[in-house]
């Protein structure tokens, strides 16, 4: 399965027109739609404008909830956080949400590379961790796959009868997550947003498998990005409804679990929680001036139109998980400069993702400044090299010699014998 | 109890493929409720406490039909074929949103794992909106009572070809008993 493969074109932009479509038909709908980004965005500067603030006011409202919580600067000490946790729990399975975090971390890898099997409880990250291939789309995982692919993948793995049908396929998939969904006792949970005045976690989705999972799971690692933090319930309730609207064309999600402690005896939950909060880089995107990219609360809306992410698909954006517009104005700010820099230019400056975020990021102004910011640096770190080269050669003249007449010489004209 | 935000609620319910009836006071609920689960053919149904359903008496009241109320025990119960039972703890008129705060003998579990939910909603718990019942939750909520879920319609998975399939970890089917406590 390849983009030159004309179905999986073909259902990159039957994804995008009909997310696209639901979209627009819910913002239509919505009556203070202006309003409601005004305040979602309000909500995500305040936050991002005093991070550390706001960062150890959540610290301390967890902690008196008798909730441990660590650090992790980047992606390698939240994994060794996690398998960390993981092993003195003794977990040898474990079940995760959908996360975009969880995917930056890439966690499932370092499970897998300390034997510890997370699996994926959302369908369509189930499939495609069976298919191995995403759409890199941050809502339909799977978007890009026909019922054709899905069966076949089914048939191949768990010899199960050959069906069409997208409800049998759900079941058929749905009957193995229940049954490990029922048995499970851990989880690793990546945090839609935390409240800071309260301490408050909330996970959203419209299956409910993040209910699920806070019912049944006896042991909870939640992870949260430092960028996911909203001030108050006030600020909450315009991002929870910005996220539905724009990411699954409806109001509300069909579940909002709000979790704030652990479960006392006799109450059904998990008896301990484990919160990793963790940066990669966020600070210091905030400190070289890209503050506003991370105002992306992961919705989708910007892939349902870009024409160059319907193009290419997930497979371009250097294997990181923020892909299509967003992914072009992160990755380079995440990623290594030799990945990141040319993310910028998977643009054709269509201009649709800014039309479509609800958050009003500058997707244009932000590439531009990095290529501005790089462009500087590249020849800012060349010049300094050069300097540094020549003080060092006119201390040398056995070295300068042979040097000032190579860098002299034209290369048109004959030289002297 | 103000009839339009009851109005409101209804209409919401509608939008978000939730059934519902209503019910002039308690006595007439349980009898709802009864012909409701009697017309299901179903026997076993897993539920809260029967002290934290909002109606008294159910759990005699259904073993005189056959009837009997489980509460789902980790590990020894499949309550995929029952149905679940449960109260409520607020609505939300706009959205037609249900409130369920986890608290002991009231889990979350029976409005998940059965495939048919049916909740009990006295009308006084109806709240217009998400603001409004955030405010009088962050004002009175006991320490004890913290993780609330808030439940708009039914579980709904569209990962296949964005084709929308009705319960996958939630119920796919809800009825609401409205009433007058």
């Amino acid at each position: 399965m390849t983009l030159a493969d004309p179905q999986t074109r073909f259902m990159f932009h039957r994804m995008g027109s009909l997310a696209a479509a639901s979209r627009e038909k819910a913002w239509a709908a919505t009556p203070d739609a202006d309003a409601l980004k005004a305040r979602a965005i309000q909500a995500r500067d305040r936050v991002l404008q005093d991070l550390p603030g706001h960062l150890a006011r959540l610290e301390q409202a967890v902690r008196a909830q008798g909730i441990t919580v660590v650090r992790a600067n980047n992606a390698q000490e939240a994994n060794r956080r996690i398998v960390s946790r993981l092993r003195e729990l003794h977990a040898a399975d474990a079940l995760r949400n959908h996360h975009p975090l969880l995917d930056e971390i890439r966690v499932d890898e370092a499970a897998r590379i300390n034997n510890i099997r997370l699996t994926p409880l959302l369908l369509g990250d189930f499939l495609a961790r069976l298919t191995d291939t995403h759409s890199g789309h941050p809502v339909w995982p799977i978007g890009h796959l026909t019922v054709e692919r899905i069966s076949e993948a089914l048939r191949q793995h768990w010899r199960v009868p050959e069906t069409y049908d997208p409800d049998r396929l759900a079941s058929l998939v749905r009957m193995r997550l229940r049954r490990m969904l029922l048995r499970a006792d851990v989880a690793v949970m990546g945090v839609n947003f935390a409240v800071v005045e309260d301490g408050l976690f909330v996970f959203l989705d419209n299956d409910g498998h993040n209910p699920s999972l806070l019912s049944l799971a006896r042991h909870v690692i939640l992870v949260l990005s430092i960028d996911q933090m909203v001030a108050d319930l006030e600020g909450l309730q315009a991002l929870m409804r910005v996220f539905a609207l724009s990411a699954w064309g409806r109001p509300l999600p069909a579940y909002i679990a709000h979790l704030q402690q652990a479960a006392p005896p006799g109450v059904d939950g998990p008896q301990t929680l484990y919160l990793i909060i963790v940066d990669n880089r966020r600070s210091e995107i905030i400190a070289q001036g890209f503050g506003q990219a991370l105002r992306c609360i992961h919705c989708g809306a910007c892939h349902t139109t870009c024409p160059v992410y319907q193009q290419i698909g997930g497979e371009g954006y250097a294997h990181s998980p923020y892909t299509g517009p967003i992914g072009t104005v992160i990755n380079p700010l995440l990623l290594k400069p030799e990945l990141g820099a040319q993310q910028t230019f998977l643009c054709d400056a269509a201009g649709l993702c800014a039309s479509a975020c609800p958050l009003d990021i500058d997707f244009h102004g932000l590439r531009q400044a990095f290529r501005r910011r790089r462009a500087g640096q590249t020849r800012a770190g060349e010049d300094q090299r050069f300097i540094a080269l020549w003080r060092y050669l006119i201390h040398a003249p056995r070295l300068f010699r042979p040097f000032w007449r190579r860098v002299t010489r034209h290369p048109n004209r004959s030289q002297p014998r | 109890m103000n009839a339009s935000l009851l109005q409101t609620l209804l209409a919401s319910f509608e939008t978000v493929g939730v059934s519902w009836e209503l019910a002039e006071n308690p006595i007439a609920a349980r009898l709802a409720l009864l012909s409701y689960l009697s017309e299901l053919g179903r026997k076993d149904i897993v539920a809260w406490d029967p002290e934290a359903l909002p109606l008294s008496d159910l759990k005699s009241a259904m073993a005189d039909v056959g009837m009997r109320l489980h509460a789902i025990q980790r590990g020894h119960l499949e309550p995929e074929g029952m149905v679940g039972l449960t109260g409520a703890d607020a609505a939300l008129a706009d959205s037609g949103t249900l409130v369920f705060v986890q608290g002991a003998g009231r889990s979350w579990l029976p409005g998940l794992l059965p495939l048919h939910h049916v909740v009990l909603l006295p009308v006084r718990r109806i709240f217009p909106d998400l603001r409004s019942w955030y405010g009088a939750w962050h004002t009175t909520r006991p320490q004890d009572v913290s993780r609330a879920l808030l439940v708009t319609g039914l579980s709904v998975n569209d990962d296949i070809e964005l084709h929308a399939h009705h319960g996958l970890f939630g119920p796919g089917r809800m009825h609401v008993l409205v009433f007058e406590a």
